[in-house]
């Protein structure tokens, strides 16, 4: 994915002015940044939900999960199953039930009912069952305790592997940047920038600039 | 359309449905003994007060539970859920106003069959159920296109009264406006009903006008639905 000339107002607030990036593919790209500089709203704009200006390359198949993208909270994960399956390609379905490990969710019980590690889970496997080009996590492990994140870890480093796609992970938690190997983004002063170093992206955070 | 009915199951939405229809039919009997002070009730005096309860009443009952059928997916923001599955706004709102009328008119249907049944009665059947089906599809139509558009629950609910109340009120001033409380009591329709049933003349009635107005509603609903495709997308994302 390539931003190019990209700004994005929304409101009176400019959030990002005249950006020219690169995300690449099959790896994980971290963007971080303070609150307020416009992380979800640059999440939202690739899906065509927020105007801006410039050029989106390669937006034309992404999936956005975050805390906007729910899943009907009284469906069971059978229920789920069934429509995927019915809609996409059921060995696909299948397979991302084997890489999130479905089977120790229990099929009978309504979401709204599962530990916050579980409808995570049910988010993955219902946005990424359209085999997505390019995958926007927003703040995606943020209500997760440790466990629940080193699954999801996993399964996004093996998904990574297997599939081959371009994900990009808007985050505040460091952990994420720890246990996912992969490209560093840093928002500020509208502008978002690739940082080459692991180290220097967490000083960056923790440190501000 | 499938999913959409799983989920009314799922939510029990269904048994709101079905019970705020047996609950009309019980305040239309509640109100012919204590109100009206009727020892005993014929049956087509009974279906009249229950089709008052549907006119009076409707847009206070019927209204929360369709509102809440649409609203959750706002709360919850399932709107990329849909979109996912390649649902657009229009398919969206078209198969949720399917299984809310679906499980309301079972409701109603189901009522007046036992009604029917319990005084051995079937002489006015299909045209009674004709003319509470048009009352609840009229309600459900407004209340629906409300709780699309409007992503505060509360307002949607009071907006679906304040439109129902400003068409009796503007009724009064010119007989234009009737198009907007069509179904209501005050109006000669409502009247009608009830010569009908005393004395089964069909003259009185009108099902056909009923559902001629009800489908422009409808058309009229589908174009407010078609242009808010943004909006639905902003309300549940």
């Amino acid at each position: 994915m390539k931003l190019i000339n990209y700004s994005l107002k929304v409101g009176n607030n400019l959030l990002f002015d005249n950006v020219n990036i690169s995300f690449e593919k099959e790896r994980i790209n971290h963007i971080l940044g303070s609150n307020g500089v416009g992380k979800s709203c640059f999440a939202k704009s690739t899906i065509g939900l927020l105007k801006y200006a410039g050029k989106i390359e390669g937006d034309s198949d992404i999936s956005l999960i975050g805390s906007y993208s729910g899943v009907p909270q009284d469906f069971k994960l059978l229920d789920i199953r069934k429509i995927l399956e019915l809609h996409f390609n059921s060995n696909h379905i299948k397979s991302l039930c084997q890489l999130l490990n479905t089977s120790s969710i229990p099929n009978n019980i309504p979401i709204r009912k599962m530990s916050d590690g579980q409808k995570q889970k049910i988010k993955l496997l219902v946005f990424l069952a359209s085999k997505p080009e390019t995958i926007i996590l927003d703040e995606f492990t943020s209500a997760l305790d440790k466990n629940s994140s080193l699954e999801i870890y996993k399964f996004l480093n093996d998904y990574i592997k297997v599939k081959g796609t371009l994900i990009i992970n808007i985050t505040h938690n460091l952990s994420d940047v720890e246990n996912m190997p992969g490209s560093y983004f840093y928002i500020s002063n509208k502008k978002i920038t690739k940082i080459l170093d692991k180290d220097k992206i967490f000083d960056l955070y923790i440190k501000g600039e | 359309m499938k999913l959409e009915l799983k989920r009314s199951i799922n939510n029990k939405t269904y048994i709101f449905a079905l019970a705020s229809c047996v609950l009309s039919f019980i305040l239309g009997y509640i109100l012919l003994i204590s109100i009206d002070k009727l020892e005993t009730v014929p049956l087509n005096d009974f279906w009249f007060s229950v089709y008052t309860v549907y006119t009076q009443f409707g847009f206070l009952i019927f209204p929360v539970i369709v509102a809440f059928v649409y609203n959750i997916d706002y709360r919850e923001k399932n709107i990329l859920f849909y979109k996912t599955l390649g649902v657009n706004a229009i398919n969206y709102y078209l198969s949720k106003l399917v299984v809310i009328i679906l499980w309301f008119s079972v409701g109603t249907l189901g009522s007046l069959f036992i009604t029917s049944i319990l005084y051995q009665d079937f002489s006015n059947f299909l045209i009674t159920f004709l003319h509470f089906e048009s009352v609840l599809i009229y309600i459900i139509l407004i209340s629906s296109i409300f709780a699309f558009i409007l992503k505060n629950l509360l307002v949607a609910f009071i907006s679906n009264l304040f439109l129902w109340i400003l068409g009796i009120v503007l009724a009064t001033t010119n007989k234009v406006f009737e198009y907007l409380c069509y179904f209501d009591a005050s109006l000669i329709r409502h009247e009608n009903f009830e010569k009908f049933l005393k004395t089964g003349d069909l003259s009185y009635i009108s099902v056909f006008n009923d559902w001629i107005y009800i489908l422009a509603v409808f058309v009229i609903i589908l174009f407010a639905v078609t242009i808010s495709k943004k909006r639905w997308e902003k309300n549940g994302i």
